[in-house]
């Protein structure tokens, strides 16, 4: 099938829940979408058969500093595209990407909750199964919380690690030295 | 009371975590009623060198020699991801040639871990003559790298930009050479996975998973293809040299461990039909272009084909020399499920196979298997396992 009907077919499904959109590069669509309407979104797009749940990637996204100048930050926040919805202080927070490819197309479904302190995401573990391996990586690595996700545990950090040290937060430079 | 308490009970068998199977560490908990498995869990970690982590600390060429070490197998998949990434952020054109010449390392590289693959397969069934064969055979191709690339493995073929190693007429010939060989020996194996009763004993109708499932699961690579699906990267969206050296895609209908053996025997003709093509048709002209230090700003993704199925990068950069985000997710992650799912059903004996059949990669996934019996964890080595698997089947 033609590759830009594909993205047409999947934006038009997601424009319901569709808080902007842009088409990184050619075989790469992002779209933006509240947490809120996450499951509606994956549901739409399982039930087209659009593509599979191939990663969820975190990002940890440093606040951008009160120092510099309103007008930068503006057009820094105006290169997001996110201008509409972000305000111009913003204290750390993560955005939480999952990527759906289909042939040799990827959708990525951007999800930007608003704090670290208030940055659950719901899970998509019911709906794409391998998205219980991915969640299990996003909490431990990073602290986002995935509510509802069916094995909390830790999948990759050792026992003995601990508990609310995220090492992917890019605030995390190794742990203290041992006595 | 006493009766019906222990009735409830369940048996988890835990095993590993050194050496669940690839010699690797892993570790796995099997819940199992009587010799009947009705629940498996994974617990990955325990060789997690934090590598995207690493990543965000270093240049990009240090950065691709990074990735590369993900794993000692299948190296030059993820130095290509890598590379491939940032050459697109950086908007680099990488020159036709270097482009075939890592199709030809790739291909190569399959090679190897498919019969590195093989071999523990049969190992895992008892069938240690094969795994013998498979093994010594193997070395054909290891050289081949080795010559061609100087290192056995992390061979270091790519640069950013590029690749690092040419070919010569000599090596053209040597590598010709090798894969006559191996494609007389892989009609060899062909013959003996399909037709040996013992191997088809292990393998048929054990833990088949149907084109939905497989769907539903999330299934990758040969993994998939083995239950009918038309997934393969390099077919689906072609990179690298894929474009003008197209893939053939080999799957299989059975969905059971004999088709994912069937379809990686005969992904090895494959390889080897694109190796003698691509020495045939090498474009000629430089082998690297010049790569900038720093990356503009910008998200791409990488999808490149590895042995196991499709490896997924994505990088962030915020315009200075170092990645500001690489997110790496590799095959074995997706494949976990597929067994974890096809597992319940299946006696514990047939667990190495079943195991060993999505050719999992600890290092990729990063990660021993738990049987849990009568609520107390009985821990089993893999080595136990697979003998009480081979004995069972005697």
């Amino acid at each position: 099938m033609d590759p830009i009907n594909r993205f047409e077919e999947v934006s038009s499904a997601l424009a319901p829940w569709t808080r902007w959109s842009k088409l990184v590069q050619s075989n790469m669509l992002e779209v933006s979408v509240s947490r809120n309407h996450l499951l509606q979104c994956a549901e739409a797009l399982r039930t087209m058969g659009w593509g599979y749940l191939s990663a969820i990637t975190g990002m940890h996204i440093p606040g951008v500093e009160n120092t510099t100048s309103v007008e930068k930050q503006w057009s820094r926040l105006d290169q997001e595209g996110e201008l509409s919805y972000r305000p111009p202080f913003t204290g750390d927070s993560f955005i939480v990407l999952y990527h759906f490819c289909e042939g040799d197309q990827v959708l990525n479904l951007r999800v930007h909750p608003p704090s670290l302190e208030d940055s659950n995401v719901p899970t998509l573990s019911h709906l794409y199964p391998v998205a219980s391996i991915y969640e299990r990586e996003l909490q431990e690595m990073f602290g986002v919380l995935v509510d509802g996700t069916p094995d909390p545990s830790r999948l990759l950090l050792p026992e003995d690690w601990p508990d609310g040290v995220y090492p992917l937060r890019k605030d995390f430079k190794g742990l203290p030295a041992e006595d | 009371m006493e009766q019906s308490v222990q009735a409830n009970k369940k048996f988890i068998v835990p095993i590993g975590p050194q050496h669940p199977a690839l010699k690797e560490p892993g570790h796995f908990e099997f819940t199992v009623d009587g010799e009947i498995v009705t629940g498996a869990t994974v617990r990955l970690g325990y060789v997690h060198r934090g590598i995207e982590k690493g990543c965000e600390d270093r240049n990009y060429a240090q950065g691709m020699y990074l990735t590369e070490r993900i794993c000692g197998i299948c190296s030059h998949v993820h130095a290509t991801a890598f590379a491939l990434a940032a050459e697109q952020l950086a908007h680099v054109n990488v020159p036709p040639r270097a482009q075939a010449i890592r199709v030809l390392v790739a291909e190569l590289e399959r090679i190897h871990s498919h019969m590195l693959w093989l071999g523990v397969q049969a190992h895992e069934g008892g069938f240690d003559t094969l795994f013998m064969y498979t093994w010594r055979d193997r070395e054909t191709v290891m050289d081949l790298l080795e010559t061609l690339t100087g290192n056995r493995v992390n061979y270091s073929a790519n640069v950013l930009g590029g690749v690092k190693c040419d070919i010569t007429d000599e090596l053209a010939s040597a590598i010709h050479k090798g894969v006559d060989f191996l494609e007389q020996r892989t009609h060899y194996y062909l013959n003996i996975v399909t037709n040996d009763e013992t191997f088809l004993g292990r393998t048929r109708d054990v833990g088949t998973m149907t084109p939905e499932q497989a769907i539903r699961i999330g299934a990758i690579g040969p993994t998939a293809r083995a239950s009918g699906l038309q997934r393969d990267v390099r077919i689906n969206a072609p990179y690298a040299g894929y474009v003008d050296f197209p893939v053939q895609i080999v799957t299989a209908q059975g969905g059971d461990l004999l088709s994912r053996t069937i379809v990686r025997v005969n992904e090895l003709f494959e390889s080897i039909r694109l190796i003698r093509l691509v020495l045939e048709k090498l474009p000629p002209g430089e082998i690297a272009a010049r790569m900038p230090r720093r990356v503009p700003e910008g998200a791409t993704v990488s999808r490149v084909e590895a042995p196991r199925g499709e490896v997924f990068y994505y990088m962030k950069s915020d315009g200075s020399d170092k990645p500001e985000r690489v997110k790496v997710r590799t095959p074995s992650m997706c494949n976990w499920g597929t067994v974890m799912a096809t597992a319940v059903g299946h006696k514990l004996a047939d667990m190495p196979m079943l195991l060993a059949g999505i050719d999992p990669c600890f290092s990729c996934s990063d990660r021993s298997v738990v049987v849990v019996r009568n609520d107390e964890p009985q821990a089993m080595t893999w080595e136990a396992l697979r003998q009480y698997g081979i004995g069972y089947y005697k």
